[in-house]
């Protein structure tokens, strides 16, 4: 009942704000220039090859990328401010009056900002649907790219969250998400450039290294082994054999479970000087608990 | 330093509602509270005085469970609460020195969000709603956004937002600051309503003033240790700062009669005439000497045309000045 009330007011102050419909607008209007800059320049040349598919997937590619960089950057925005706005607003103390429990406080502020990041996905199907028109692409595999995106809107979303309760000031939570967001993309392709290919995989095999089984763009390359450029498109998980974009999905629930707990635990008055606190105690525990030991030796 | 503590007129009568127990808070090496005890009685409009950085905000948050004590306990009847914020958040409403509004939001709109996160079903919230905008005032403003509103009515608002679960107790710090003097008299006749609907407000500010004519009981804190606290009127004669009685007489002739009989009055003091008519006196005895004084004026046939015992004026401000700078010099 308290996460209804706040998610219903969390969703008229984004929709009441003009800068929302004017992102929608632009979004749309982004990607449907993109995709038919894409269609007008490669049909050209397919009305002398005659292979219409090509372009289908090709245009799939060009939206399926773009997208996912637009959501990866847009949905932090949504809520790498929420807890800490509140707080320079001066409204979170009212907050912490309430009934408002921090489980509700966080879950609604998360699924606001998520339920935007949606919206975005949502107002793009119709300009994906376009490539269906050419065909190329199976139902199936749009549908894993579509769980993808939602997934990676979820851990956007739930890094801003985190970020907004970990530091005071919101320019620098934002500033944060970003630089982790960045470097969760950066990291694992610098680390591919750097390290020579020839220790990691045979030529016969052409592996994908592990550091870049949980990234987004080799996740949704995986879901219709675009140019085959991953190989089989599948990967060791442990004993298993499952396509890339199955990990990725695996290890952002995780990453996402992991960001919302942070976020509940630090949201309570104190967080830190109780996890400081708890970190004190248990660490005192242990040295009681090897003196005890050494005194029995 | 050992506060004074004078009895309550509404304490005699029933236990305190609030009981404030050897309270101390302290942040790294500055002592916030320093062992404050306060009890404060059912129904009364109990103001808590100081200069700024006394502790005023730092007790009212721990109150509203916003901050816990470094020690000491909070109860309230039987119950101690201080560890359990739950019951605390049922029966206080807490209105910050600060107005904390979103800015997209219409009143209702405001009042049923608070509402709604204080767990109040959906069908009974706007009802609730409307009597609250009824009560502070600003039914014709349901509709208008918060930004909007003018100062004194994001106030009353405010105070609104803390009653939308119908509490026991209302805190409201420093509610009169920043209010012209309209708002400022409309606040106090809120405040005045609040109690006649059995309330019990604890008001915070930094004028004397403001609060003796609106509380039943005060408290002065002064860098975090209680100074006094009891029943307004006790606390002011306490203090020395007694009141100031005007006596305006019809003619003048009369007037040399009046004082002659009012010289050889113990509880009068510094005698004066401002005006042709009008004598004035500090007065530092109960209300029955006061009676006793228009008794014998009257009883002497002086044509006496008001006889009026105001509380303080500029000269409580005085007298709070200096029992402040005498505590923070000793």
């Amino acid at each position: 009942m308290t996460f209804t009330a706040l998610l219903i007011k969390e969703m008229r102050l984004r929709m009441r704000r003009e800068r929302t419909i004017w992102l929608i607008v632009a979004y749309i209007l982004l990607l449907g220039l993109l995709g038919w800059l894409n269609v007008s320049v490669s049909s050209a040349g397919a009305n002398n090859s005659g292979n219409w598919g090509n372009i289908g997937l090709g245009l799939y590619s060009l939206l399926l990328i773009v997208q996912l960089f637009l959501i990866l950057f847009i949905t932090p925005a949504f809520t790498s401010t929420a807890i800490n706005g509140e707080k320079e607003r001066q409204t979170f103390d009212l907050l912490l009056c309430s009934n408002l429990s921090s489980t509700a406080l966080i879950t609604g502020k998360w699924l606001a900002g998520l339920i935007n990041a949606l919206l975005l996905i949502a107002a793009s199907i119709p300009i994906f649907s376009l490539v269906f028109f050419f065909g190329g692409v199976s139902p199936i595999q749009a549908l894993e790219a579509l769980l993808i995106f939602v997934l990676t809107a979820m851990l956007a979303a739930s890094l801003g969250i985190f970020c907004s309760t970990l530091v005071a000031r919101p320019a620098i939570s934002t500033a944060l998400s970003y630089v982790l967001l960045l470097l969760w993309l950066g990291l694992p392709v610098l680390l591919a450039i750097i390290v020579p290919q020839s220790t990691h995989s045979t030529m016969a095999s052409p592996d994908i290294p592990v550091y870049l089984n949980w990234h987004p763009v080799m996740a949704l390359l995986s879901t219709y082994n675009y140019g085959g450029i991953i190989g089989n498109n599948a990967t060791m998980f442990g004993p298993f054999i499952m396509p890339i974009w199955q990990v990725y999905c695996i290890f952002s629930s995780m990453a996402i479970l992991f960001f919302i707990a942070l976020s509940l635990w630090l949201v309570k008055p104190q967080g830190w000087n109780r996890l400081k606190q708890r970190l004190h105690k248990n660490h005192s525990l242990n040295e009681k608990h090897e003196t005890k030991a050494s005194v029995t030796a | 330093m050992q506060p004074m503590v004078l009895p309550s007129t509404v304490t005699d009568k029933t236990e305190p509602l609030i009981r404030i127990q050897h309270i101390s808070k302290s942040y790294r090496n500055t002592h916030a509270l320093r062992d404050i005890s306060i009890e404060i009685p059912r129904g009364t409009i109990f103001g808590l005085i100081g200069p700024n950085g006394a502790g005023k905000t730092t007790l009212l948050r721990i109150l509203a469970a916003l901050l816990t004590p470094s020690s000491g306990q909070v109860w309230f009847g039987q119950q101690e609460v201080t560890s359990t914020p739950a019951i605390i958040q049922r029966k206080v409403g807490y209105m910050p020195d600060f107005f904390g509004v979103y800015p997209d939001l219409s009143s209702t709109e405001y009042l049923e969000f608070y509402a709604g996160i204080h767990g109040i079903p959906r069908q009974k919230r706007a009802g609730i709603v409307t009597d609250l905008l009824e009560l502070v005032e600003l039914t014709s403003k349901r509709d208008a956004m918060v930004e909007t509103l003018s100062r004194g009515m994001k106030q009353r608002l405010c105070l609104a937002r803390a009653m939308v679960h119908d509490p026991e107790i209302l805190l409201l710090d420093e509610p009169a600051s920043g209010l012209d003097p309209r708002a400022r008299v409309e606040l106090r006749e809120l405040v005045r309503t609040l109690q006649g609907m059995g309330k019990t407000v604890l008001i915070s500010s930094h004028i004397l003033l403001e609060l003796a004519e609106m509380c039943t009981d005060i408290a002065i804190l002064q860098n975090g240790e209680l100074v006094i606290a009891g029943d307004v009127e006790k606390v002011i004669h306490q203090l020395g700062g007694g009141r100031q009685i005007e006596i305006r007489l019809l003619d003048k002739e009369r007037v040399e009669e009046a004082l002659n009989h009012l010289k050889d009055v113990t509880d009068l003091h510094n005698l004066t005439t401002p005006e042709e008519t009008l004598i004035q006196a500090d007065f530092t005895g109960d209300d029955q000497a006061l009676h006793q004084i228009l008794a014998t004026l009257i009883t002497k046939g002086l044509p006496i045309v008001s006889f009026a015992p105001r509380s303080g004026g500029g000269r409580l401000e005085e007298v709070f000045l200096n029992i402040t700078e005498r505590n923070s010099q000793s």
